[in-house]
């Protein structure tokens, strides 16, 4: 940079010359211009103060929430942090295993001094009584077979004799004895009830009595 | 370097006290550089719990050889322009936080306030605070990340996705809006 730089061009530096963002040799430069120059080192000196008074500058206060509503948001993504509970339910765990061997271990003197009996002793009647249960659920089912199957043989024969009604009545009606027959029913049925028919005119006659019995 | 070190590794071993520690650590450059970004404080709120949220799932892609405030004032700053671009208070991009269209142009002739101005400020922090908060908000993040946060000039550029250049100058205009502030309170006090 040369050394007869203009103060224009000097105070555009000063910034980086006070935040020792310049060169050494630019900085020696833009120093000797500026205490040369008493406007430029008017203006270093101001910007200097500035950066004091800025480096002092007021921070705004952080809400007291920020911490808490973070973690929460975190622990609601997913089972997010491996805090306290996870080694609290290791631990657990642990605990859990360790003892249930040493009862294992130890079960025939726990028992006995527990005044319970041998352990062995419920190991048998244990699968005693498991074996009893499983014959007695086979055989109450076996049971329950022979008693509902013959019966439900008996309601599906009956229901397949049933399905034979309808084709049995197409059948018969195909014969002309059987059609004249119901034609001669239908004609005799609507007769009498046109004959019959309950009506305001023939409220409490015959027919009508008749009819409603 | 080597406690962050540990703190990023207890982090990613999910454990929720350093998520804890994390937070407290950084929170209040954090809250206050959205702040400054957004102008709002429950924008800055809302960035800066998005920001922890983000780089606590997103932890694994850190890199660690780079300073960790460097990487969450980046998130909070891409998260506070977003949070400007939905509120639309104004159409906001990156090239609109640091347009260098700024005023008049400045005079190096002009002596300014002189230090004796800058004195009578400097006896109230507050008045000169004042004067950083009517500041627009792109030069009030600069500065912050530059002298309150102590961030180098290629810091503040990977933060704020601007070339070093473009630091350099708004720094220089952030310095010459305030010494033309300062003067103008000393004519009119």
């Amino acid at each position: 940079m040369k050394e007869n730089l203009s103060c224009e061009a000097c105070q555009r530096e000063l910034v980086a010359l006070i935040d020792g963002a310049l060169t050494p040799s630019v900085a020696r430069v833009i120093e000797g211009h500026a205490a040369s120059c008493a406007s430029c080192g008017r203006v270093l000196r101001e910007f200097r103060s500035q950066a004091v008074l800025l480096r002092k500058m007021e921070l705004y206060p952080v809400p007291a929430s920020l911490e808490s509503r973070v973690i929460r948001e975190l622990r609601a993504a997913r089972g997010f942090l491996n805090a306290g509970w996870q080694r609290v339910s290791a631990g657990v765990g642990a605990f859990c295993f360790v003892l249930t061997v040493g009862i294992l271990a130890n079960l025939s003197r726990i028992s006995s001094g527990l005044g319970l009996p041998d352990p062995n002793v419920w190991l048998v009647s244990a699968i005693d009584r498991s074996i009893s249960g499983m014959t007695s659920v086979l055989k109450g089912v076996a049971g329950g077979i022979a008693v509902y199957v013959p019966l439900l043989n008996q309601i599906w024969i009956a229901l397949q004799a049933l399905r034979t009604l309808p084709r049995a009545a197409i059948v018969s009606l195909r014969t002309p004895e059987i059609q004249i027959a119901g034609a001669i029913l239908i004609t005799l049925g609507l007769a009498l009830y046109i004959m019959l028919r309950p009506s305001r005119r023939n409220e409490g006659s015959v027919g009508h009595v008749c009819l409603s019995l | 370097m080597s406690d962050e070190r540990d703190l990023v590794r207890r982090c990613l071993a999910r454990e929720e006290r350093a998520y804890r520690e994390l937070i407290r650590l950084y929170q209040t450059p954090v809250v206050n550089l959205a702040w400054r970004i957004t102008g709002n404080p429950e924008d800055a709120a809302e960035v800066g719990q998005e920001t922890f949220i983000r780089v606590l799932r997103s932890l694994h892609t850190y890199d660690p050889e780079r300073p960790l405030k460097t990487w969450l004032f980046k998130i909070a700053a891409n998260l506070a322009l977003d949070a400007i671009r939905r509120r639309k208070r104004r159409p906001v991009s990156i090239q609109d936080l640091f347009d260098e269209d700024e005023g008049p142009p400045l005079d190096p002739a002009d002596p300014g306030p002189g230090p004796e101005h800058l004195l009578e400020t400097r006896q109230s922090g507050e008045r000169f605070d004042e004067l950083v908060r009517e500041m627009p908000e792109h030069y009030q993040a600069i500065l912050f990340l530059r002298y309150r946060e102590d961030l180098a000039y290629e810091e503040i550029a990977e933060t704020l996705a601007i070339p070093l250049g473009t630091v350099k100058v708004r720094l220089h205009r952030a310095h010459e809006i305030l010494r033309r502030k300062l003067s103008v309170r000393g004519a009119k006090p």
